[in-house]
């Protein structure tokens, strides 16, 4: 089984330190991540996506250093869904597509069923998926985004905030479907939400610019 | 035959000038100083390039003649940087590089192909370069300011398509789209208005020097497809290789 070491990673922002000497190691499952908001928990899922440099330290994958590959071989492996700010085409059904035609993913194909299954279960009903895009909610927005990054099949799959726009029942249900998918990967979500505690395998803290085993 | 303009009708046009200071003073625009320095430069720079372009057809050497294109395209990109006020490295290299190319191999065509000249000839390089090229600078001046405003402006977007596994060819596909759609336009509104609108440039200076309007016609129309050509290619070899591939994401911020 193979895991993501954090070790002794750094990061700052415009000259502020957001973490120092974090120490932790994610394995398969669903690992949990919380924390108050600005405590820097979206900074180390980008760093963990290679869109931010860390000031030192490294990130260990399957025995390699992550930063000796380049970033977009890396998402072909680790993929971030942000919380908000998603691209999308006129179409749910062409936004879940589209990144299949990347060079990144070209080799992988899209499972329709799959989609239909995933989307039943995030409580997305199957006749918006070919309306257009300019109606949908916020919550609608994220979930289709949690959807169309699931679909690509990623060793490692990073979210942040997932349910931040959904109901109570709603993240009940999104919680369970991140829970069942991460039994074959690596799933690290940043969360508020008290819900998530009861579906994580395992728990991390920032606290103080300090990350934490929970 | 041609009138000549006579050094006595010259003078009498800078009569004009006295119109516009006139209404100037009085309704206290204060444009007066400038008027005159303007003019002023605009006449000094016309007698220059005139003198130099005498020598310049007479000589008609084909080094010479390259020089000078290579010169021209360099101050276009040196403009566009500098009107665009972008801060990127290599910035101006890039415009020139793909300007260079595209009114390159436009022009090896018109001339040579269409026009069927023998040799880089001087009096139709310099005229056809220079409105090439200075449509080439005024498109590539709106399409990077389109680029990197719209770029700012969706940066959450491109960030997106980034975290999927994008390449940056990839997350700034519909920023490219639009840039291009941009430094397109303005050729095709000029386009469709010549002729009804407004008789361009090159074909009221062959009338006027005694050429046949059907004939000037024939030039007009090779010349207006060249510039919208070179427009189109330079813009795409600018964002498809060089802006935004080459370039840090960060940049955009």
């Amino acid at each position: 089984m193979r895991c993501l070491s954090l070790m002794n990673i750094r990061i700052s922002f415009e000259n502020r330190i957001i973490l120092k000497d974090a120490n932790a190691i994610f394995k398969y499952g669903f690992n949990l991540i919380f924390g108050e908001s600005g405590s820097g928990k979206t900074t180390l899922l980008k760093t963990i996506n290679m869109l931010i440099n860390p000031d030192s330290g490294d990130i260990i994958y399957d025995k390699k250093s992550i930063f000796s590959i380049d970033a977009f071989e890396w998402r072909r492996k680790c993929i971030l869904i942000k919380q908000s700010g998603f691209f999308f085409e006129k179409t749910p059904m062409e936004t879940i597509k589209m990144p299949f035609s990347f060079r990144a993913h070209k080799d992988k194909k899209m499972d329709e069923d799959k989609m239909i299954t995933m989307a039943e279960k995030l409580n997305i009903n199957k006749n918006i998926l070919n309306k257009n895009s300019t109606n949908l909610s916020g919550g609608e927005k994220q979930r289709i985004a949690i959807i169309r990054a699931m679909l690509l099949e990623p060793e490692i799959l990073l979210f942040d905030e997932p349910t931040s726009s959904l109901d109570q029942e709603t993240q009940k249900r999104t919680f369970n479907l991140i829970k069942n998918y991460s039994r074959k990967r690596i799933c690290i979500v940043v969360s508020h939400s008290r819900e998530a505690e009861n579906f994580a395998d395992s728990m991390f803290l920032i606290e103080n610019r300090m990350l934490k085993y929970d | 035959m041609i009138k000549h303009i006579t050094l006595f009708g010259l003078i009498l046009s800078y009569g004009f000038l006295l119109l516009i200071i006139f209404i100037s003073i009085k309704e206290k625009l204060s444009l007066a100083k400038d008027v005159i320095i303007s003019f002023t430069r605009m006449s000094i720079q016309l007698f220059a390039a005139g003198f130099l372009l005498y020598y310049v057809f007479k000589i008609d050497n084909y080094i010479i003649n390259t020089v000078i294109f290579l010169f021209m395209i360099f101050f276009a990109s040196r403009i566009v940087i500098s009107r665009t006020k972008i801060k990127l490295k290599n910035a101006a290299f890039y415009v020139f590089i793909s300007i260079l190319i595209s009114a390159s191999i436009v022009l090896s065509i018109t001339m040579f192909g269409i026009i069927r000249l023998h040799h880089l000839n001087a009096r139709y390089l310099i005229p056809l370069a220079g409105m090439i090229i200075g449509n080439s600078m005024n498109s590539a001046a709106i399409g990077i300011e389109r680029f990197f405003s719209k770029a700012k402006d969706n940066y959450e977007l491109i960030e997106d398509l980034l975290c999927l596994g994008a390449t940056n060819t990839e997350a700034l596909a519909f920023i490219r789209k639009d840039a291009l759609r941009a430094s397109l336009l303005p050729s095709l509104t000029s386009a469709s208005g010549m002729g009804i609108v407004f008789l361009p440039g090159m074909m009221t200076g062959q009338i006027l020097s005694g050429i046949n309007p059907t004939e000037a016609v024939y030039y007009q129309i090779v010349i207006v497809i060249a510039i919208a050509a070179t427009v189109c290619l330079s813009n795409y070899i600018m964002f498809r290789f060089f802006f935004g591939v080459r370039s840090k994401f960060s940049s955009f911020r």
